[in-house]
């Protein structure tokens, strides 16, 4: 009927001229019926027109019974909930601002995850690029970047119409249009905008036939934030030269807004062909970029052919997989290849993020669901307060189901004006996580947007939400058999035996929010373990500063001559400590990675690599950032006659358990390196690890920083307030070498603090969201409460009347609403028991099942709902009982 | 109400009786409706047709194009089984409430 009636309206203009021609044809017949009787033409046209009636009413009236009804009805419904919400204001408020807190953290969610997930890449026809990254057979590690020459050798493939290889992690100076900053940009094939296809704003893209080739005359495209940023949207850019890495370099183009790479969450400032290779620092040094297979450094994208699916491109990449295996064992027999849609996050990255998403999902689903129970609560009560009404209505024959249809318009529009409150709430969430900083010294994008799928998402989530609350209630209070409402109030005696809905929505939120509360304290204490954790150095009065020689293509003896230069003046500065370099500092989350052997390992013929972190430092390191040495002794000043190494703790268990490891010796990238000092370990990546292996190398041996991406790290130890010294050491820095970026000035007390950013935000977010499902559930009770006390007046009235004390009038209402929410908790804790364990790996230092927690939640919640039970307890024990006797 | 006008809701239920005769068009509905009645019923012929829109919409009765006996384009009404057990349910309605009424009135 509904679908007959869509339809009828959908083909309204071609129905009713068909009605029209019906009509017309019935009058023609019936003028020709009573000519042939004998009238005369004029004559029979009236008395037709007459015995028919009012055409055009009768048309209008049949075109009504498929519109205008409907939408009158529905215009009817609007107003009536118009005039409901603002009869009641303060309920509209309560119920759209419940809704409102609900929707807004399940659309910021969604938001998040839309943006970290689904976005589409701003190019052309983003669904046919996609990326291949290479994967480990041995350890299933995925999402692995690709050798030059396996590249040359993916790019034989027939279901791509290009292919282009980039590295996406490329900083430089940029010392043109004001002062020297390091930018984050791409490496990539000359071809790379002809096959990822993003818009320009001005220029083109690289030439492919050229800009390939080593030595070609260099040129750049820069993003359209650097374009706006840097050098104030200069139209006529394209053609000059500006200086990149201390060369005069030529801007080819300018990308359309938007554009910022093809990788998910990280961005590029500019892109360079890689006739440039040369001038992109570290990544895999030591190996030949160009023709060595060892040397995996890229990202591949490629543009799928006309035709050809995404799955029959994985298959052909597959077969050249496994040939590629099969002639090269040395590099690549425990390598596959894997493809998927291009800007999608890392594999190994997704599937964490996705689990991050359904846990934060599932607890703004937790609260919607405690709003949502309030607001049916609400509603209810607000039923049975028109009852009357209803059952008046119902009488006198007013269907059902159209009384329905209102209360739920009514409740859509509620929940519809939470939306609005809930959009505004998930905008600034987003703008508030834009402007979070993330401990990482890489290019990571997280200025979250909320694009039309998220308005969508919320306004569907809001009518579901008006549904949801409002069907119960309204099918409740319609119910057919009011016996009785018709009458005044009945006298009830009791808590009706019967559990009412009310109550059970009231111990379901109560339990709900058992759930967030006892989260949000287990994150609370792992919080408070994280900030007790030891992080093995000494975090006050640090300071640091990052610059990258490697940059400016200076030669080695120039950089070592800038480096020594760099610590010896800061040295000389006032009121400094201790002065001294590394590639990477601990908790920079960034870093170099790798695997070494032990070489002379005496017990156990295992000689498994081990993985450790690499740093590169100068001397003093371990005296600045307060790291106790074990054995052995720090690297001194100048070039350290033979090849060492400094060990910590986790790399000594691991290589040579059970021994000492100084003097002996290990087998790193095909080097023998002999051990000189132990240290103790220190966190080196992130507040909540494992002992991590690391290994230190002597700065002074490779200047460059062991291929460090991210430069190095200048650390002082100060005397005074660390944060101060940072003016003057940049201006020491600069007279010694003007052209060099200085970068992520920082304090390691500020570093610590940005290392805590899951802890804290986790507490911080449970926190919220135990806050709010804590006041969500206060109101539910106190309304449950405080309408159970009215609706038994009359009986309390007689209870007093025959001699209850005021004490036990209030012990009733309080043993009621305490009953509820003693329920609730038990639901709530058993549910968080349950759920606890999922928790587990995000909680540092803290039991899944911590006793704390768990044993305060409950008390908690019982306060809480004494104090909302109060009030209404109190005008009960207070009320007359002659006067509500005489009432009626 | 005016003198002969129908009660509400009895013409959606003769137009469906008159269609237990076979497929008509809307004028042949109308002149059935006056002959039966003996011209005592005056339905405003117009009236019919918001009646078969209403009965079409609810699938009581289904609308075709086709050729009337006098060579004229008409749309032709039929009953569907839906219709059919409505009129059926509405006869019984019909027959149970104006034996009520005219019990009242001492007519029985």
């Amino acid at each position: 009927m509904m679908l007959r009636r869509i339809r009828y309206w959908i083909h309204s203009a071609a129905r009713a001229r068909l009605l029209r021609e019906e009509m017309e044809i019935h009058l023609e017949v019936k003028i020709q019926e009573l000519k042939e009787g004998g009238m005369t033409e004029s004559d029979a046209r009236d008395a037709a027109r007459r015995q028919f009636g009012n055409f055009a009413r009768q048309q209008e009236e049949s075109r009504e019974t498929w519109i205008a009804r409907w939408l009158g009805d529905l215009a009817q419904d609007l107003g009536f909930a118009v005039r409901m919400i603002r009869k009641q204001p303060g309920f509209a408020v309560i119920a759209s601002l419940s809704a409102a807190l609900g929707i807004g953290a399940c659309s910021l969610i969604f938001g998040l995850a839309n943006f970290a997930l689904f976005r589409p890449l701003p190019v052309e026809n983003p669904s046919r690029l996609v990326s291949i990254s290479g994967k480990s057979l041995r350890d299933g590690r995925a999402g692995m970047s690709i050798a030059y020459l396996d590249f040359s050798d993916l790019r034989q493939a027939q279901s791509f119409d290009g292919m282009t290889a980039f590295f996406s992690f490329l900083p430089a100076t940029i010392s043109s249009g004001g002062e020297p900053r390091r930018y984050w940009g791409s490496l990539v094939t000359a071809n790379y905008f002809d096959v990822v296809r993003p818009t320009f704003a001005i220029g083109r893209g690289f030439d492919p036939r050229k800009d390939d080739i080593p030595g070609e005359s260099p040129v750049v495209v820069l993003s359209y934030a650097l374009w706006q940023s840097r050098f104030s949207a200069d139209p006529a850019i394209v053609g000059r030269d500006i200086e990149l890495n201390g060369r005069k370099v030529s801007v080819a183009g300018v990308t359309g807004p938007g554009f910022r790479g093809t990788e998910a969450m990280t961005f590029s400032d500019y892109w360079v062909p890689l006739s440039m290779v040369d001038d992109a620092a570290g990544m895999g040094r030591g190996v030949d970029r160009l023709h060595d297979r060892r040397g995996q450094w890229l990202a591949i994208a490629g543009r799928l052919r006309d035709g050809v699916s995404e799955r029959a491109a994985a298959a052909e990449i597959n077969v050249i997989g496994k040939r590629m295996a099969s002639s090269f064992p040395a590099t690549n027999r425990d390598r596959a290849f894997q493809t998927e849609r291009a800007g999608q996050l890392n594999p190994a990255l997704r599937s964490m993020i996705v689990v991050f998403f359904l846990m934060l999902l599932g607890v703004a689903a937790l609260v919607l669901c405690t709003a949502c129970a309030n607001v049916a609560n609400l509603l209810l009560a607000r039923a049975s307060a028109r009852q009357k009404e209803i059952a008046t209505r119902l009488a006198i024959g007013a269907g059902r189901g159209r009384l329905v249809r209102q209360l739920l318009t009514e409740s859509v529009m509620l929940a519809l004006l939470g939306g609005v409150g809930g959009y505004a709430i998930a905008r600034s969430g987003a703008a508030g996580i834009g402007r979070f900083q993330i401990p990482i010294a890489l290019p990571v994008d997280i200025a979250v947007s909320l694009d039309h799928r998220v308005l969508l998402f919320c306004i569907l989530l809001s009518t579901a939400t008006g549904l949801v609350f409002g069907l119960l209630p309204a099918l409740r209070a319609t119910r057919p058999d009011m016996s009785g409402a018709l009458k005044d109030e009945r006298v009830r005696f009791g808590p009706s035996r019967r559990i009412g809905l009310r109550d059970v929505l009231v111990v379901a939120q109560i339990g709900v929010c058992a759930v967030l509360l006892i989260c949000s304290g287990l994150f609370l204490r792992s919080l408070q373990s994280a900030s007790r954790i030891d992080t093995g150095f000494a975090n006050h009065n640090l300071l640091m500063l990052g610059f990258d020689p490697s940059l400016n293509r200076r030669s080695e003896a120039e950089t070592r001559r800038t480096l020594d230069a760099v610590i010896e003046e800061t040295s000389a500065l006032a009121g400094i400590e201790s002065v001294t370099l590394s590639s990477s500092m601990p908790l920079d989350l960034g870093g170099t990675h790798n695997s070494f052997v032990p070489a002379d390992r005496t017990t156990g013929a295992d000689d498994r690599p081990v993985y450790a972190d690499i740093y590169a430092i100068a001397p003093r390191y371990f005296e600045t950032l307060g790291i106790r040495m074990i054995d052995g002794e720090d690297f001194r000043p100048g070039v350290p006659a033979d090849d060492v190494v400094i060990v910590n703790q986790a790399a000594a268990v691991k290589a040579f358990p059970h021994q000492s490891p100084v003097g002996r010796r290990i087998l790193y990238l095909g080097r023998t390196v002999r051990i000189a000092g132990l240290a103790a370990t220190v966190k080196s990546r992130t507040i909540g690890e494992e002992p991590r292996p690391i290994l230190y190398f002597p700065l002074a041996r490779d200047p460059r920083g062991n291929d460090s991406l991210t430069g190095l790290t200048l650390a002082i130890r100060t005397t005074g307030d660390p944060a101060g010294y940072a003016p003057l050491v940049r201006e020491t820095i600069r007279k010694i070498d003007p052209a060099l970026a200085v970068f992520d000035i920082r304090t390691m007390d500020a570093q610590i603090s940005r290392a805590m950013l899951l802890p804290r935000s986790a507490a911080f977010l449970f926190g919220l969201a135990g806050l709010v499902g804590l006041f969500i559930a206060t109101v539910g009770i106190y309304g449950v409460i405080s309408f159970s006390v009215a609706q038994r007046t009359k009986e309390i009235g007689i209870r007093m009347a025959l001699g209850a004390r005021r004490a036990q009038v209030l012990g009733m209402v309080l043993k009621h609403g305490l009953t509820l929410t003693a329920a609730g908790s038990a639901i709530g804790v058993a549910l968080s028991l349950a759920l606890a364990r999922v928790a587990s790996s995000l909680l540092y230092g803290v039991s899944p099942i911590d006793a704390v927690t768990f044993l305060s939640v409950p008390p908690v919640l019982l306060l809480v709902a004494l104090t909302a039970c109060l009030i209404p307890a109190q005008r009960a024990a207070s009320l007359n009982p002659i006067g509500t006797l005489k009432y009626e | 109400m005016g003198k002969n006008e129908l009660l509400p809701g009895t013409l959606d239920m003769m137009v469906l009786k008159t269609l237990t005769r076979g497929s008509l068009h809307g004028y042949a509905i109308a002149q059935l409706l006056r002959q039966l009645s003996e011209d005592i019923l005056l339905v405003e012929e117009g009236s019919l047709y918001p009646a078969l829109q209403r009965l079409e919409l609810q699938g009581w009765i289904d609308g075709e194009w086709g050729v009337s006996s006098n060579n004229r384009r008409a749309r032709f009404y039929r009953l569907t089984a839906a219709g059919r057990r409505k009129l059926a349910s509405e006869t019984a309605r019909y027959r149970e409430m104006t034996g009520a009424i005219a019990r009242v009135m001492g007519l029985a």
